[in-house]
């Protein structure tokens, strides 16, 4: 089975089950069963409380239109804590979604994040966290790998995925290499071959997941970095699916 | 059949890129079903005397001649770059490869329009990589910027007998880039960094059919990255073959008669 852990859908607030139904023919293609979605219509970047609480709906309502093929992550916020706590006990202890984002309002190292991190651990899900190193330069509030091994070596019963592999995946994947609380997932950039071998290769192929940071980007040009890497089967299977159904919980 | 139009070969300077020799390229491309594909190489992106580059690349692909449609790197912003087309020309290169932004020239400069003269004269394609990976990983040191692509349509318009080629180019971020596509039958950008759910199928009734040609920029990039978008995407049987071969002969003249 094919999970995609790393979905965003775009469109009008309201028009949440038309964004699916555009989506789900071209997963179909691609044999893709499940995706996991996070994030709102539109991108936020900075959001308020008010907003989080209503892209976490948002990405609820998108679980109930096609409830066996989406699962979904409430987006919490380090500057909303208060909020961001109340979302992960309504939708997740309580709720239908699977884990957590955090995005790029303020760095994951920040001990601002502590109380959602921990508390991400007793309700036993995942934290999705973007990352990415680049040599153009971060936004200010934008999460490293080594953000993430701060964070996740505070929380070790806590566990992440550190998405685009650090976009810098080769230092992004050695980074965190030793950390095992931190799988990665491999979206997000263009599909540089080597990329996925490389995660395999320092995270074991249990640590390695497939997703692809669509609908920005392509279905198939992230799938691809899985089909065409140079892994063993037992590997690929890991890494396509049975990963995602485990960090996850589906 | 397919005919992929964005390939390199040899040794690229900042990591290691599996498959780049011509036998393991052969293999994979065997592995895909990729019937020839359009050569140059990693190196000639950045060394400064390309034609070194042009020489080792006919050399490595004599034993698999009839799979490969080799592109001669020229620099027209480099001395006596004419004596190396002539060269190129003489051993049988099949068309021209252009890096501006490492070759440091734009497409409005003097040399460019020497270039496409000479490229009509002999009857030659000419593709141009707009870059070679996301800036955002380049080496911290040698950070290139992409090609400045807003004169292409004039270009394109002037030189209306040279066949171009854009390669690693998103044109949909370009109102001006689309709309000389649509408008200059000359004129093809390849799929390889397509990006956004189903975007094949959302470009062809933009810029026509014709226009778009299959290329993977492997083995830089996973070629099963391409080849999953022809999947991807909704397309008629008129259009797939267009795109993964018809476009491409008609480009580089390629008329490979066994398909693999």
């Amino acid at each position: 089975m094919i999970v995609d852990c790393h979905i965003h859908l775009y469109g009008e607030p309201d028009a949440v089950a038309a964004s699916v139904e555009r989506l789900l023919p071209y997963a179909d293609r691609l044999d893709i069963a499940k995706l996991i979605v996070s994030l709102g219509h539109a991108l936020c970047p900075k959001p308020d409380a008010a907003r989080i609480a209503t892209d976490t709906e948002y990405v609820v309502r998108a679980v109930e239109c096609a409830p066996d093929r989406l699962e979904g992550l409430v987006y919490a916020s380090p500057n909303h804590v208060d909020m961001s706590l109340k979302l992960m006990e309504r939708h997740i202890a309580s709720g239908p979604l699977k884990g957590v984002k955090l995005w790029i309002c303020r760095k994951c190292s920040d001990p601002a994040c502590d109380p959602i991190a921990a508390y991400a651990g007793e309700l036993g899900v995942p934290i999705l966290v973007h990352t990415w190193m680049k040599s153009t330069g971060n936004s200010p509030g934008e999460s490293t790998s080594y953000d993430l091994l701060e964070l996740a070596t505070r929380h070790p019963q806590t566990a992440f995925v550190m998405a685009h592999s650090g976009g810098d995946w080769e230092r992004g994947l050695r980074t965190v290499a030793d950390q095992t609380n931190i799988c990665a997932d491999i979206c997000g950039g263009d599909p540089e071959a080597g990329q996925t071998e490389y995660g395999v290769q320092w995270l074991g192929a249990e640590r390695v997941l497939y997703g692809s940071d669509a609908t920005g980007r392509s279905l198939a040009s992230q799938l691809g970095k899985v089909i065409g890497a140079s892994i063993s089967d037992e590997d690929r299977r890991l890494v396509l699916g049975e990963n995602a159904v485990r960090v996850f919980g589906l | 059949m397919i005919v992929d139009c964005n390939a390199h070969l040899g040794h690229w300077p900042f990591r290691d890129i599996a498959n780049s020799a011509p036998e393991q390229f052969i293999a994979l491309m065997d592995s895909r079903g990729i019937t020839q594909a359009a050569v140059a190489t990693f190196q000639s992106v950045v060394y400064a005397d390309v034609h070194p580059a042009n020489c080792w690349l006919m050399e490595a692909i004599a034993p698999f001649a009839e799979r490969f449609l080799p592109q001669a790197t020229i620099n027209p912003a480099f001395p006596a770059w004419e004596r190396d087309l002539e060269t190129a020309i003489a051993a049988g290169f099949r068309g021209l490869r252009l890096y501006p932004n490492y070759h440091g020239y734009e497409l409005s400069d003097d040399c460019m329009h020497d270039l496409l003269d000479a490229a009509g004269e002999n009857r030659l394609p000419v593709t141009i990589h707009q870059r070679m990976f996301d800036e955002r990983r380049h080496h911290p040191r040698c950070i290139v910027p992409a090609v400045e692509l807003s004169a292409i349509g004039e270009l394109a318009t002037q030189y209306h007998d040279v066949s171009l080629l854009l390669c690693n180019c998103r044109p949909y971020q370009s109102e001006p880039i689309m709309e000389a596509l649509s408008a200059c039958a000359n004129l093809h950008v390849d799929i390889s960094v397509l990006e956004g759910v189903g975007r094949l199928e959302t470009l062809i009734p933009q810029i026509g059919v014709h226009s778009i040609v299959f290329g993977s920029h492997a083995p830089y990039q996973y070629l099963d990255a391409a080849l999953l978008k022809l999947r991807e995407s909704c397309l008629s049987q008129t259009d797939m073959d267009a795109i993964v071969y018809g476009n491409a002969q008609r480009l580089f003249g390629s008329q490979t008669s066994e398909p693999v």
